[in-house]
């Protein structure tokens, strides 16, 4: 909602932000209405987890992350390949896959942490906002413990299956709080530089 | 139960290995970090020293043109003057304060601006400097092993200006009657010592004191990527080690 608000104010490096919030909510809609129609499918999900990804790299590409352009790509290339092989050759796309989602958290959680050290570390050379500093701590807190959860799904070992729904509540939490922060972080951004040209 | 416990163990190694992937994550993030922060400050400190050698450009040209211009001018004139009176003992000591000044002047636009070291390399102008700085009572012995045509302009003022502070700082405060200074290339690295035979001093008081012409030292050795070495005993003179990869002398 913060998003939709203020996307007229809001700098263009954000847009992949944006993208993603308004993705992640169409998402969230199909799994729900599929749900009550009982026709589950966990299809979009698969598909969403994939764009996400994209998303969030190019987002960090536009915040400056000091990540050569090169290695960006290389980390997408990677990615496409993890994500072809999880849902087409490994597993089927009709099936909650995990391996990708868990490589993807593991290099989200490099990018957030890349980037919240080049804030800390380059206070008074570097130009940094708080905005960029919440939304690096939001990806960071969500996609930690993402990684651990996906990493239990990728070797199921443990019989109770208790113990992955408290896994997935506890995520839901986190994903709750970390929606808040990115709500947080989208008020805070600074708006457009607004400019005039007298005649 | 045996069961359970196996599943306990797995989930908690299975938590353990995300945790150390996690960990080497940040680790990796600190030490790029780190490293892009040095590349930083040596990017900032190489433009600080342009401008400074800027400076001094700028300052040697001044002296050189404009004050050295004025000076021989009023030489001129008083030269002149003593045509006219030729017996005025208070002109001819002017005109020889006046030379003595035009000489002075000379030299520290030169001593601002190495020419040699542009026109002829680092080592022709340390051979320049020892031989400028020799006196009667001070000998120098300058020692060359290798070549400094690869050495790029920038960081062969930087190296030449260490050499320029260490030779002169022996000068003013060693007492020595011998230095030796050895340029040696030895396993793509550069070795150069500078040894007297003065006083000496304690090593341990030199990290109290805040020198600026140590510490300029210390800020243009950092750029080479150099390391150095002080050892002194009061009364058994001095010696200066410095170690530079040669990589850093060539490559910008």
């Amino acid at each position: 909602m913060a998003a939709i608000l203020r996307v007229n104010r809001m700098k263009g490096k954000y847009l992949p932000l944006i993208i993603l919030i308004a993705l992640g909510a169409i998402n969230e809609g199909i799994s729900f209405f599929s749900d009550c129609l009982g026709h589950y499918t966990p299809v979009n999900g698969n598909i969403y987890i994939f764009f996400d990804f994209l998303l969030t790299i190019w987002l960090f590409y536009h915040l400056n992350s000091g990540l050569s352009e090169k290695f960006l790509i290389a980390l997408v290339i990677a990615g496409s390949i993890i994500w072809i092989a999880d849902n087409f050759f490994l597993h089927s796309l009709y099936s909650n896959n995990s391996l990708f989602r868990m490589v993807a958290s593991f290099l989200i959680v490099f990018l957030s942490i890349d980037k919240i050290n080049q804030i800390i570390f380059s206070s008074g050379y570097i130009e940094t906002n708080r905005t960029d500093l919440v939304l690096s701590a939001g990806f960071l807190v969500y996609f930690t413990y993402k990684a651990f959860v996906e990493a239990y799904h990728v070797f199921p070992m443990h019989p109770d299956k208790s113990f992955y729904i408290i896994l997935w509540v506890i995520l839901g939490i986190i994903n709750m709080i970390v929606n808040l922060m990115f709500a947080i972080a989208i008020l805070c951004i600074s708006q457009k530089t607004l400019t005039s040209i007298r005649l | 139960m045996h069961l359970t416990e196996n599943a306990n163990l797995y989930t908690f190694v299975t938590g353990l290995i995300v945790l150390t992937l996690l960990l080497i994550i940040y680790i990796v993030s600190i030490i790029r970090q780190q490293k892009s922060r040095m590349h930083f400050f040596k990017l900032q400190l190489n433009r600080d020293m342009e401008l400074i050698e800027e400076e001094r450009k700028r300052i040697a040209f001044d002296l050189h043109d404009d004050f050295g211009s004025v000076l021989s001018i009023i030489r001129m004139g008083l030269a002149s003057i003593q045509l006219i009176i030729p017996d005025e003992s208070i002109v001819t000591e002017t005109i020889r304060n006046l030379d003595h000044s035009l000489d002075r002047v000379r030299e520290l636009s030169h001593n601002l601006v190495p020419q040699t070291l542009g026109e002829k390399g680092l080592i022709a102008a340390i051979d320049e400097l020892v031989y400028e700085l020799s006196s009667p009572i001070l000998h120098f012995h300058f020692t060359k092993q290798g070549d400094d045509s690869d050495f790029l302009p920038q960081k062969s003022l930087a190296l030449f200006r260490v050499i320029q502070e260490v030779l002169t700082n022996a000068v003013k405060h060693s007492k020595a009657s011998h230095v030796q200074v050895v340029f040696k290339i030895e396993n793509k690295k550069l070795l150069l010592t500078i040894t007297d035979d003065g006083i000496g001093f304690d090593v341990s008081k030199l990290k109290q004191t805040r020198s600026f012409g140590l510490s300029n030292i210390r800020s243009r050795l950092n750029l080479l990527d150099a390391t150095h070495s002080i050892d002194s005993v009061p009364g058994k003179g001095t010696i200066y080690k410095l170690k530079i990869p040669l990589a850093s002398l060539t490559q910008p």
